[in-house]
């Protein structure tokens, strides 16, 4: 377990000034493109809903583009073993489980997920305060919501989709954020042991993905067609992607066992 | 000695921002969601003596696509529970009074087949839309009533008036107005045998509890009779009638037998006996009403809307002892207190006469001379509560929310190009008073 913990911090510490610069990035862009956004605002301005100005602001995107720079930087940091110092050979001989070594990258990559997380749900109650707070500067509560930010965050189809409610809605967030950590890592390995599997995943990935998101984000198709909402729909889609993830984890560390990625 | 810092920060770097990101997540969670009951539910009296509303419960709901607020007024202070929905909910069109009617989770329509009787259409909501219709057609011995004049889409829509349940088993009369002759009767479904199809193979026979004639018994007679509805109160059937002048309730046992039947006269109607009002005396009255049961005391309240947009609620007690009538009560809304409120035929209301006081709660739209271009869905909305005693408002108060917060980003809008959606608005639902 010490050795878990050693390796974690020592795989972690290498993404963690990048993680944390960008989690100030987005903290700063929610307020900034919220600030900029109802910049205009005035008595006689017409008051968008905060969730509405959210969307339109293009955070979603920005929170999207965190992602897969967080992403970037772990294959980044994967990849860095294999140049230079060629460090892997160092990793791969040291006497620990091959295993914990693969355990303990991984959990570094959900750790800086779930930073990048903590960091999109600070962004949006501090550009929410901050909207709020401009609005009661000279609103004398015309313009004012009560209990506006628990409104505007069950409102906003983003922020349900990423802090969802309901099982089957928790369940799918939550699988697809740990298929796409394992899925990632697996892909790397694939590439550096040069076994197919990895990419052939990507459709087995991306399919159920698509499905859950487009079924959360647009209740409203019609009853009976393919991605209609329906939990029970959503919770086999989520195990479909846990299943998907045990099966990335499991070949994953396969290959580290046979040594295939060096 | 800084690197010294940072290199002993770095052994524990991981578990310490895990910590710190889920301290945070759980903390900002817990603020956000925590807020659900946070909205405003407040009680104002606005007149007479609050002490009225003591052992009367007017609960309700405020909901939009993405959440619902059950509230409940308990003497003087408020209870709520709010549930947010796992998906958005799409608007909740079928609540109108008037276009369906609604026994328990069905919402039932009545269609008029000219060659074999009635087709009844039931439907249940899954999600706040159709999940699936069913029908069951009955045959009608049609030709023992006759219709003098062409059978309007009124008329149709009226149809439904006619259908009460009691203890699960459905009964119907032909709503009519007093263009017919001939027979009507009361008759129990007796099946439920719904079909998927809108043409189902077989038909069903109904079996007969009562008769009763639409017109004169006898050529000297010149009575004229429409028929309104037929309500259910427990297991007392009420046939709602229009006799020449009168609006009468006949109550009925589901065996047929006749329990006895109170008038109220006179109580004109627009489209049946206009010709009988003295002058413009009386109030003329719409024939679409409204019913309000309350099985426990053996209660039926209707409430009449008449050409000036006011209610009158006739309140009549059905017990096995026969029909009596109760109370009769104009409500004012010509009152003061309302004055700069509109009543809309689609929003929500209750009423109920509870020891000897009729109780109405109802949803109102505040009247803004210069909101006269906005769509009237877009006018703020209040909770008002009056209470009568003998024809006389006693008491009125408002259950203050915060939904109008909603219109906000209509301040200042162009009405022209508006984008509106009915569903993202909270709306008051689901009236009750116990």
């Amino acid at each position: 377990m010490r050795q878990f913990y050693r390796l974690m911090n020592a795989q972690f510490s290498e993404l963690v000034i990048s993680v944390l610069s960008l989690c100030v990035t987005l903290i700063a862009a929610s307020w900034l493109l919220v600030l900029y956004k109802i910049k205009d605002y005035n008595q006689y301005a017409v008051h968008e809903r905060f969730e509405d100005i959210y969307a339109t602001s293009g955070l979603p995107i920005v929170f999207l583009i965190c992602v897969l720079a967080v992403i970037a930087l772990f294959v980044k940091s994967f990849y860095s073993s294999y140049w230079g110092s060629k460090s892997i050979y160092t990793l791969m001989t040291l006497p620990v489980k091959r295993e914990l070594v693969y355990l303990s990258k991984l959990c570094s990559f959900a750790i800086s997920m779930l930073m990048l997380l903590c960091a999109q749900l600070l962004g949006f109650i501090l550009a929410y305060n901050y909207m709020a707070f401009k609005i009661a500067s000279y609103s004398n509560g015309e313009f004012e919501v009560t209990n506006g930010l628990f409104l505007a965050f069950i409102r906003s189809d983003f922020m349900r989709l990423l802090w969802p409610y309901g099982f089957a809605n928790v369940l799918s967030t939550v699988s697809i954020f740990i298929v796409i950590i394992t899925w990632v890592y697996h892909l790397v390995l694939c590439e550096r042991s040069q076994r197919r599997l990895g990419a052939i995943l990507i459709t087995a990935v991306f399919w159920p993905i698509y499905l859950v998101v487009t079924m959360r984000l647009d209740a409203f198709n019609s009853y009976g067609a393919f991605n209609s909402y329906d939990s029970s729909k959503v919770i086999l889609y989520s195990a479909i992607l846990l299943v998907i993830s045990v099966i990335c984890v499991w070949h994953s560390i396969v290959l580290l066992r046979k040594g295939a990625t060096t | 000695m800084k690197r010294l810092r940072w290199s002993t920060l770095k052994r524990h770097i991981a578990l310490t921002l895990t910590i710190v990101a889920a301290v945070l997540i759980i903390a900002a969670l817990v603020l956000v969601r925590g807020a659900k009951e946070h909205g405003t539910y407040e009680i104002a009296h606005l007149y007479g003596d609050p002490s009225v509303m003591e052992g009367i419960t007017v609960s309700g709901a405020t909901q939009d696509e993405n959440h619902r607020t059950s509230f409940a007024w308990l003497d003087d202070h408020v209870e709520t529970k709010t549930e947010v929905f796992a998906k958005p909910q799409q608007n909740w069109t079928y609540h109108y009074r008037g276009m369906y009617e609604r026994i328990n989770d069905y919402y039932y329509t009545v269609h008029l087949n000219s060659y074999k009787g009635l087709k009844i259409e039931r439907n249940s909501l899954h999600h706040n839309r159709w999940e699936h219709s069913e029908y069951i057609e009955m045959e009608l011995p049609i030709a023992r009533l006759f219709y003098k004049e062409s059978y309007s889409s009124d008329d149709m829509r009226r149809l439904s008036y006619g259908l009460a349940e009691v203890e699960g088993e459905l009964y119907i009369t032909l709503v009519t107005t007093t263009g017919y002759e001939g027979v009507n009767w009361i008759f129990k479904l007796n099946s439920d045998q719904w079909s998927k199809s809108m043409f189902p193979f077989e038909s069903v026979k109904p079996t007969p509890i009562m008769s009763y004639r639409s017109d004169s018994n006898d050529i000297e007679d010149t009575t004229q009779t429409a028929v309104l509805g037929l309500e259910a109160v427990g297991d007392i059937l009420a046939l709602i009638l229009v006799r020449d002048d009168k609006l009468v309730i006949e109550g009925y046992h589901t065996d047929g037998k006749k329990l006895g039947e109170t008038a109220i006269v006179p109580f004109i109607f627009e489209e049946f006996n206009d010709e009988l009002a003295d002058g413009d005396n009386y109030a003329r009255y719409g024939v679409g009403y409204e019913a309000y049961h309350d099985a426990e005391n053996g209660m039926l309240t209707l409430s009449f809307l008449n050409q000036q947009s006011q209610r009158t609620a006739v309140t009549v007690q059905c017990t096995e002892d026969g029909i009596k009538l109760i109370d009769v009560t104009e409500l004012k809304k010509v009152d003061k207190l309302l004055r700069g409120y509109s009543e809309s035929l689609y929003d929500e209301r209750f009423i109920a006469f509870k020891a000897g006081k009729l109780y109405e709660a109802g949803v109102y739209r505040e009247i803004n001379q210069s909101d006269n271009n906005v769509w009237y869905r877009l006018l703020p909305i209040r909770l008002l509560v009056h209470v009568y005693e003998r024809g006389e408002l006693v008491y009125a108060g408002e259950l203050m929310t915060d939904v109008n917060d909603d219109l906000v980003r209509m301040k200042n809008q162009s009405t022209q190009n508006l984008n509106y959606s009915d569903a993202e608005y909270r709306n008051l639902f689901d009236l009750h008073i116990d």
